[in-house]
């Protein structure tokens, strides 16, 4: 983010994970801040700041609060090329964390973007609305 | 609070080379 050479968030506030000193120095105009606590406990922080919605990006990130359960939506963009190696967006998981696909949009040059719903948000709009989340088990029979 | 992600990824699911360059999020303007 601070190799960008540009600050793309304008007055937005960003939150940088990390236990290491950071030097936010070169960022000009940005709000920006460290934090370094567990997931669980930096969205109790941020809630208690009165924020409403937290997009989360970078690799371990990503991956720490959906272990968490705290995910509620995924956008994935797909870009049209396969590079071999790098920095995996998702890593193993103890269990298995169920999506709702909401949709999938097609983009010139090929890029394709899907969002998903992620299991906690279904299970706990499943239990308002006293429906249940439909399983991979339901869908085989309905193809049946 | 809503926790979203929002991320680009290669078709083998990397955010990233190795070296954390991002150059080819750009395969898609060719």
């Amino acid at each position: 983010m601070l190799t960008f050479g540009k600050w793309f968030y304008d007055k937005k506030p960003v939150v940088v994970l990390s236990s290491a000193p950071l030097d936010f120095s070169s960022v000009k105009g940005g709000v920006v801040e460290q934090m370094s606590s567990e997931p669980a406990e930096i969205v109790t922080q941020l809630k208690a700041r009165g924020f409403k919605h937290a997009y989360i990006d970078g690799g371990i990130t990503i991956q720490r609060f959906l272990a968490a359960g705290l995910v509620d939506r995924l956008v994935i963009t797909r870009v049209p090329v396969l590079i071999g190696a790098g920095i995996p967006l998702f890593g193993p998981v103890r269990r298995d964390i169920n999506l709702r696909h909401v949709a999938t949009r097609c983009y010139n040059g090929g890029l394709v973007q899907s969002e998903y719903e992620v299991g906690a948000a279904l299970r706990t709009r499943a239990r308002k609305k006293g429906t249940r989340t439909k399983t991979l088990a339901g869908l085989k029979q309905q193809s049946n | 609070m809503k926790l979203s992600v929002f991320c680009g990824v290669s078709v083998d699911g990397f955010l990233a080379r190795p070296n954390n360059a991002l150059d080819f999020l750009r395969a898609g303007e060719q």
